[in-house]
């Protein structure tokens, strides 16, 4: 059961294929190119990465308060998923080195299960993007996380704009076709320079997915994979706990998203 | 549940939506509570 998959089309007949344009930057300031080249691509299957720590929103329906989210991964093989609604901060699942909970309000209880595995995949070639966010069964491999920043890109461009908004830092927005637009925050100050991602669509270029914290290479601290025991749930709620296929099938995505209705 | 009763995809659903409202707000405060910190300021030692 992934929160939300979604895979976007992104080639099509360009009106104009357009020419990257730094407009106003003087002499010596990066180039869309420069700043690009910047953006980070990371997973937890490079040896190298001991940890990662992303923070984010995904709308999943116009007129729906966008789902925050937290995705963690400490080397060797610890990861979490904490999915929040976005409009009270209502946790709504919560996953830790395959122990899952989630909160179903209709039934009401929460779910609680020891086996899924979580997952976030969000990359891009020249004629898609694909992102996928949740968990699922287990069985046929481990947790994963593999982010291309660099990736959302590619591909045919209509244009690209590097705004200067500081010592050093810059927005630089590449408009995609077919209405897609990605808006980047750069710090060339910092290690990992990219402090915020957002990818627009629509015509009110509306944000449907946006990375606003993307930290690689230190471990996150204990607390990102902390989460309270059954017994701790069990005191104060109703708690129903499922085996791993069982879990996917008894809570619908659908039911996780309902309550930001 | 700001707009659960009234989104069209869900008023056929039989389902007691007062009920569901009471008890969402209970599962609600007691699962921040669990969680007090934000998604970005991780999860209290407390919660674990």
């Amino acid at each position: 059961m992934l929160v939300c998959s979604w895979l976007i089309a992104t080639t099509g007949t360009l009106a104009s294929a357009g020419e990257p344009s730094a407009g106003g930057l003087s002499t010596g300031e990066p180039s869309a190119e420069d700043l690009i080249a910047l953006a980070p691509v990371f997973s937890n299957g490079d040896p190298r990465c001991q940890g990662i720590d992303v923070c984010g929103t995904m709308a999943v329906a116009d007129g729906v308060a966008p789902l925050k989210f937290r995705v963690s991964y400490r080397a060797p093989d610890q990861h979490a998923l904490v999915i929040r609604d976005g409009a009270d901060d209502t946790p709504l699942l919560w996953a830790v080195d395959r122990k899952v909970i989630a909160y179903e309000p209709i039934r009401p209880a929460v779910l609680y299960s020891t086996g899924p595995r979580t997952e976030f995949i969000l990359y891009a070639n020249d004629e898609r993007i694909w992102c996928s966010l949740g968990i699922a069964s287990s069985k046929d491999k481990p947790s994963g996380m593999c982010v291309s920043v660099k990736g959302l890109f590619s591909g045919p461009s209509q244009g690209d704009e590097v705004v200067k908004t500081g010592d050093g830092t810059y927005r630089l927005t590449r408009v995609k076709n077919e209405g897609l637009s990605v808006v980047a925050h750069v710090d060339t100050n910092r290690l990992q320079p990219y402090t915020k991602v957002e990818l627009r669509a629509g015509h009110k270029n509306s944000i449907f997915l946006s990375l606003y914290k993307i930290a690689v290479g230190e471990p996150p601290g204990d607390e990102a994979f902390a989460t309270p025991t059954k017994e701790q749930l069990a005191a104060k709620l109703t708690v129903r706990e499922c085996l791993d296929d069982e879990f996917a099938e008894s809570i619908k995505c659908i039911m996780l998203l309902l309550r930001s209705l | 549940m700001r707009k659960m009763t009234t989104h069209p995809g869900f008023t056929t659903v039989n389902v007691d939506w007062d009920a569901v409202k009471k008890s969402d707000a209970i599962y609600s405060h007691v699962l921040k509570d669990l969680v007090a910190a934000k998604p970005e300021e991780g999860v209290p030692a407390a919660a674990r």
